[in-house]
């Protein structure tokens, strides 16, 4: 309990102390410290999540339940298994190895405080996503991680493309962020429940439900967009103007496979349906292919990783979705894989950037020499994600060619094996631009200054994860049985075991294997002619980018398009206002009236007797509302308004409501004093003359309110909705309140909260007042050519 | 306004308003009254008294400055009493009902907690109407 | 008087609406005070059982009382827009004396 708490709140109270310690910390010297400190953060989470793994391996899951919103089932609660452990392992251990190269990377005129604290906050996020077992803590912990990602991607954000692809990043998933929300409460309308260990066990209620689709689409789209699934990856290669220690760590290795981590989540609640393997299993298997597609035509390392991250989130997510058992663990086993090279390839790009100052391949080239220690991490890097033996993503891509040949729910034989190894030529072909574009010929122009490696620090984090890359190649029981095996275990709900090895025989998936590296070198050598087709093609039809859509019809069409439509509500005329808002007013009324299926009985209502005295305030109270509003002289519109008032308190008498009557009678005295003291410093007459239209307008409106208002009220005296609650007050007054009086007893006891609020607002326009006649600025003069009279 | 009759009823009448004000916010409790109304009366009388005798013969001007702290004091005091319900009666703004014994008269009284808040309740709207009159009087 | 009722709230609706149309601030300010008194009648109205007795107990116990809670409620509302009607009356003076006007379309746009 406690260690669970320690893993998700340690960061974010990390994080808070480096908020509040901000204004000492930007004064000292800080140098290298604070990344050492905040270096403990990860490494105590890792050491954390690292000790639940045995627990795990015997006990399955544990849950652990914080109470917050009691009344709606939202609450704090924790779910410990495989799939947690291994995205936390991720989360915590990548997180270390990143704060660690962060050291190196950021230069002393970078914001350090402003970095450590976003990133922290960033891990907390994580992990409580990946921890959580309310789907509302989930959902939180999963904005927050879109909140600190656009903060991320905009840490320079003194430069245009940081804002823009910030911006982008959190309006996509921030919109995904939102649908997802819906399908939750779809979820939670179909199970009734928002404990995500109770939801994973009622897969048949969801398969069976009728609102299956819809809330599989919905919480889908929130996975997609956070994943950079087709076609909404477009946020991603913008975001890499983030640093490259936070691309690493977000944009690689963790935040965008919060998605993957989701839809794994969910698997055993939604998937074995055609939709599932339509739905995910299709988005996965496009995204692969365009991310691919884009991958190869990139000079610049890092958007040709950023693509190849696309590419590749969208081959686990296909396999995910594919929902077969040994589609699952090969998904773990690529997620594990995929964490570890890719980190590494972006640590490699940072330096490469911080060697030559700029990591675009036009200028970049032949680094074998000047930087041997990056070129070896990158080239183990680069083959485990080309999918070559003895590493481990030739392991996982073996797994993947074996997952796509027994595919459930697809009619066509061959089809998905052959798209895979298609789109597996792209992956090989980009991985083997980076190597040997990067690392072996030579480039057509000179980088900005002489390469040189980094110093230990830096190539420190990089070369424990290419020593990852390695072992989990050449021996992956050292982590299948204690990490990789829960983690399938919990997206299928079937216990997995999993026998990971180079050399499985002469199989199917080895000859795809084999097509793919002998038809991905041939792509590699005509690489040079199919970009020069792929820029030809974005350059004639540039509306087949999502880009397109997001700039155009996003940026330059939504803003003017709001524009105009609050220009024509918020027109700044009073008038227009309230026309709107009385038309509304009457429309809802009558609507609501007529669909009540209310009747105008005037038999009751003409039986009624009425009293002379009644009938003449009535009259009266008519014709001193009338006179109000007609008189242009100030004083006899002032005065029949008091007259007004004096016959409603009259009324209130009539109806056997002392005390009202006295209150309106007083209230009436003081304010018709009050309004005289004020028209003592205006004019005698209300001086406008509105022409004859408008007065013939402004009368058919009100008399339109008067008469709707009748008819309402005519409708409303004769039915009763509801019993009144009178008769407890009236009961209870005397016994709990000790006072006769019951109105005054609800007033001041009761309902002795209202009143104190009531009071409260009295003081308040009194403060008000006060404000607007005792603290005058010296008013400036009338401008000239202002309207005046 | 200054005139002989006026204020000569206004002497008359004040002290009558002020007596009555005061009648109706203790049995507000029982009889129509309370808080609000007898507020609003003793402000019709103060404000009557302005009225007649104008700003000068009072002094209002340094007064007004009494009013501020009568309309603060009273939602001080309204929001106390809702305190001391928390403390004494577990929750806030619970009421309580005390019937006490007088030696001299004879008599059962009784004492409910919630005429210490309508009292608060009398001191906001007296303080709030006078301030308002005061202020807008004296603008010029 | 069940059939003059309603009719007298739709002719103060109808006087206030008219007043608020206009465009002069203090109009304004005088239409919200017809309209509120409305209101106030509606609600009391809402609780109105014919001929009963006024909601004080230890009289009577035989005839039916009229309902106590719109009371409270109106009692409460009268008081609030007092409050309210004096802060926009204190507003219109303001900017009657700032501006020297206190037509709302010339007041707008303006800076005093």
């Amino acid at each position: 309990m406690l260690t669970t708490l320690i893993i998700i709140f340690l960061p974010f109270a990390a994080s808070l102390l480096i908020l509040f310690l901000s204004p000492w910390l930007q004064k000292i010297e800080l140098g290298k410290k604070l990344g050492w400190v905040t270096a403990l953060v990860p490494l105590i989470c890792l050491s954390s999540i690292l000790s639940f793994i045995h627990q795990i391996n015997i006990e399955g899951a544990l849950t652990f339940h914080i109470p917050w919103v009691e009344t709606y089932g939202i609450e704090l609660s924790f779910l410990i298994d495989g799939l947690s452990i291994l995205f936390g392992i991720l989360i915590s251990g990548i997180g270390l190895l990143v704060v660690i190269y962060s050291i190196w990377y950021l230069s002393d005129k970078e914001d350090k405080v402003k970095f450590y604290l976003y990133l922290l906050m960033f891990m907390g996020a994580m992990l409580g996503v990946v921890f959580s077992n309310n789907l509302f803590g989930m959902f939180t912990f999963w904005e927050l991680t879109s909140i600190s990602s656009f903060l991320l991607i905009g840490f320079w954000h003194n430069k245009e493309t940081s804002r823009y692809g910030a911006m982008k990043a959190l309006v996509i998933t921030g919109v995904g962020g939102i649908a997802m929300l819906a399908g939750f409460i779809l979820l939670y309308s179909i199970t009734g429940t928002f404990d995500v260990s109770k939801i994973l066990t009622m897969g048949d209620v969801i398969r069976s439900s009728s609102l299956y689709m819809p809330a599989l689409f919905l919480i889908f789209l929130g996975c997609a967009t956070k994943s950079a699934q087709f076609p909404f990856h477009i946020w991603l290669p913008n975001a890499m103007e983030a640093p490259t220690p936070v691309s690493a760590y977000l944009h690689s290795a963790t935040m965008v496979k919060a998605g993957i981590f989701l839809t794994a989540r969910l698997s055993p609640a939604f998937s074995g349906t055609a939709f599932w393997v339509c739905l995910v299993g299709g988005i996965g298997m496009t995204t692969m292919l365009i991310g691919g597609l884009m991958a190869i035509r990139q000079t610049d390392l890092k958007a040709l990783l950023a693509y190849s991250t696309i590419s590749q989130l969208g081959m686990i997510m296909a396999m995910l979705g594919f929902g077969t058992q040994y589609s699952s663990e090969a998904a773990v086993v690529h997620i594990m894989n995929h964490a570890a090279f890719k980190a590494a390839l972006f640590m490699i790009v940072g330096i490469i950037d911080h060697g030559c100052g700029t990591r675009d391949l036009t200028y970049v080239g032949n680094l074998k020499k000047e930087m041997p220690h990056s070129f070896k991490v990158a080239f183990v890097a680069c083959l485990s994600m080309a999918g070559l033996p003895i590493f481990g993503g030739f392991i996982s891509k073996e797994m993947f060619y074996e997952s796509t040949l027994h595919i459930p729910f697809v009619g066509i034989p061959y089809l998905i094996p052959l798209i895979a190894v298609f789109a597996s030529l792209f992956t090989f072909a980009y991985s083997f631009k980076f190597l040997i574009w990067g690392f072996f010929t030579d480039a057509p122009e000179h980088p900005p200054h002489h390469p040189h490696e980094a110093p230990v620090l830096g190539l420190l984090s990089p070369v424990v994860l290419a020593t990852v890359v390695i072992l989990l190649g050449l021996v992956p029981g050292l982590f299948s049985h204690s990490i990789l095996e829960p983690a399938a275990t919990a997206i299928t709900g079937q216990p997995a075991t999993l026998h990971l090895a180079l050399w499985h025989g002469v199989n199917a998936p080895l000859i795809m294997s084999f097509f793919t590296v002998v038809l991905g070198v041939l792509l590699f050598k005509r690489l040079k002619q199919v970009n020069a087709v792929q820029n030809r093609i974005s350059a004639v039809l540039p509306w087949l980018s999502p880009n397109f859509v997001y700039n155009k019809g996003f940026l330059e069409g939504i803003p003017p398009l709001t524009q105009r439509f609050l220009r024509r509500i918020q027109s700044g005329n009073l008038k227009h206002y309230l026309f709107v808002i009385m038309s509304f007013w009457m429309l809802s009324t009558l609507w609501v009236s007529l669909s009540k299926g209310w009747v105008l009985n005037l038999d009751t209502l003409l039986k009624t007797e009425m009293t002379l005295a009644q009938g003449l305030t009535c009259v009266l109270l008519m014709g001193a509302a009338i006179a109000t509003s007609l008189f242009e002289n100030r004083i006899s519109a002032i005065l029949s308004l008091g007259m007004t008032g004096f016959l409603v308190a009259f009324f209130y008498v009539l109806m056997g409501a002392p005390d009202l009557a006295l209150t309106q009678f007083l209230v009436e005295a003081v304010s018709v004093i009050l309004i005289l003291l004020v028209f003592h410093f205006v004019p005698t007459y209300f001086d406008e003359k509105p022409s004859q239209s408008t007065k013939m307008a402004d009368i058919t409106l009100s008399a339109v309110v008067g008469v709707v208002m009748t008819f309402y009220m005519l409708m409303v005296m004769d039915s009763h909705l509801t019993e009144s609650i009178a008769h407890y007050y009236l009961e209870a007054s005397e016994k709990l309140a000790g006072g006769r009086n019951v109105v005054n007893v609800v007033i001041v006891d009761f309902r002795g909260f209202d009143t104190m609020f009531e009071i409260a607002v009295f003081s308040i326009a009194i403060l008000g007042i006060y404000a607007m006649l005792r603290l005058k600025k010296k008013a400036k003069p009338v401008q000239e050519g202002a309207p005046s009279k | 306004m200054t005139s002989l009759i006026f204020q000569t009823i206004t002497r008359l009448v004040s002290p009558i308003l002020m007596i009555f004000s005061l009648y109706l916010l203790f049995r507000g409790h029982q009889l129509p009254g309370g808080g609000f109304i007898a507020g609003l009366m003793t402000s019709a009388g103060l404000v009557l008294i302005y009225l007649a005798y104008g700003c000068e013969r009072f002094d209002w001007r340094n007064r007004s400055r009494f009013f501020y702290y009568l309309f603060s004091g009273g939602l001080a005091l309204s929001f106390l009493t809702g305190l001391a319900g928390l403390f004494v009666g577990g929750f806030f703004l619970k009421s309580g009902v005390a019937h006490v014994h007088m030696p001299l008269i004879n008599e059962e009284w009784e004492f409910a907690s919630a005429a210490i808040f309508d009292l608060g309740v009398y001191f906001v709207v007296c303080g709030v109407c006078v301030s308002l009159m005061t202020l807008l009087g004296e603008e010029r | 008087m069940k059939m003059l009722l309603p009719l007298v709230i739709g002719v103060l609706f109808a006087s206030g609406t008219y007043l608020i149309l206009q465009k002069n601030m203090l109009k304004l300010v005088l239409g919200i005070g017809l309209i509120s008194h409305a209101a106030n009648l509606i609600l009391i109205s809402s609780g109105w059982i014919g001929p009963g007795q006024v909601p004080i107990l230890g009289r009577d116990e035989t005839k039916p009382f009229v309902d106590p809670i719109p009371q409270a409620l109106v009692l409460t509302a009268i008081v609030i827009g007092f409050a309210a009607m004096a802060f926009m009356l204190v507003l219109a003076l303001r900017v009657y004396k700032d501006l020297k006007t206190a037509n709302i379309e010339e007041i707008r746009g303006q800076r005093g």
